[in-house]
């Protein structure tokens, strides 16, 4: 029997912990570029597992983060969540553009996540390490949205199953 | 100090900030308390390398936590991390 999309929601969230592990213990400024990579990927899942917990199919997409977020409106408890600090979903929107997948849609040149992009009009190749503005960001000790966003997903994961019960 | 000042700009619903004395070791330990930060139960701290391009000489560890919290560091119903003494903390 195959499986129903509710099924998919632990998996999803299980994942998503895991990932969220990883970004704890990355440091940030020194893989900026990879830690935004985790992060996306935590969002993604999370948002995912949210959708599956609804009930709904889960969408084969790389932008379940703003899915997420449009969720979250509609709970108490997630409008409060996204109420405590709008840095984070502004950086969490953007990380979801930079995706490969998503970016690739843009106009280009777009700065993307985890592999190198072009400017097709001055031949020059970017890399996230280098060129990724979310990493720069992220690299900055000064800057706390790395922090933020990683305490943002850690209250998320934990408050994910009151949220879509 | 120019890191706190910052993460206070950066969020001004900031309502404390505790500098750690780090027992001989070059680490700058900041637990910063804001409205903004959402409760998790936990203690997690977020380590930063030196970034002297950025005016950071020394690595950095910071706690984020939420005022409800920071009020159970102070009932001792959470635990900071080993070797974050609270006595010698210092307010910025």
């Amino acid at each position: 029997m195959a499986a129903v999309p509710r099924d998919w929601a632990d998996p999803f969230l299980e994942q998503a912990r895991e990932d969220l592990k990883a970004a704890w213990s990355v440091p940030a400024n020194q893989s900026a570029s990879t830690f935004c990579m985790l992060l996306q990927m935590v969002f993604e899942k999370l948002g995912k597992a949210a959708y599956a917990r609804a009930g709904q199919v889960v969408p084969h997409t790389h932008q379940a983060a703003s899915l997420l977020f449009a969720m979250l409106l509609r709970h108490p408890t997630g409008v409060a969540l996204l109420q405590t600090n709008g840095n984070v979903r502004q950086f969490v929107a953007e990380l979801e553009a930079a995706h490969p997948q998503v970016a690739g849609r843009q106009p280009q040149p777009w700065p993307q996540l985890e592999y190198p992009w072009e400017d097709p009009a001055a031949g020059t190749v970017f890399c996230p390490a280098r060129d990724l503005p979310l990493a720069r960001r992220v690299r900055d000790p000064r800057d706390r949205i790395a922090l933020d966003c990683l305490k943002f997903a850690s209250a998320l994961e934990k408050q994910l199953t009151v949220i879509v019960p | 100090m120019e890191l706190a000042q910052a993460h206070r700009h950066a969020d001004p619903a900031t309502r404390l900030i505790k500098f750690f004395p780090a027992n001989g070791a070059e680490e700058i330990r900041l637990l910063e308390v804001s409205e903004a930060a959402p409760t998790t139960g936990e203690v997690l701290p977020f380590r930063f390398g030196p970034d002297p391009a950025h005016g950071v000489d020394y690595p950095s560890t910071v706690i984020l936590l939420s005022p409800r919290e920071w009020q159970r560091i102070q009932s001792r119903e959470l635990e900071l991390p080993p070797g974050w003494n609270i006595a010698s903390a210092e307010d910025f």
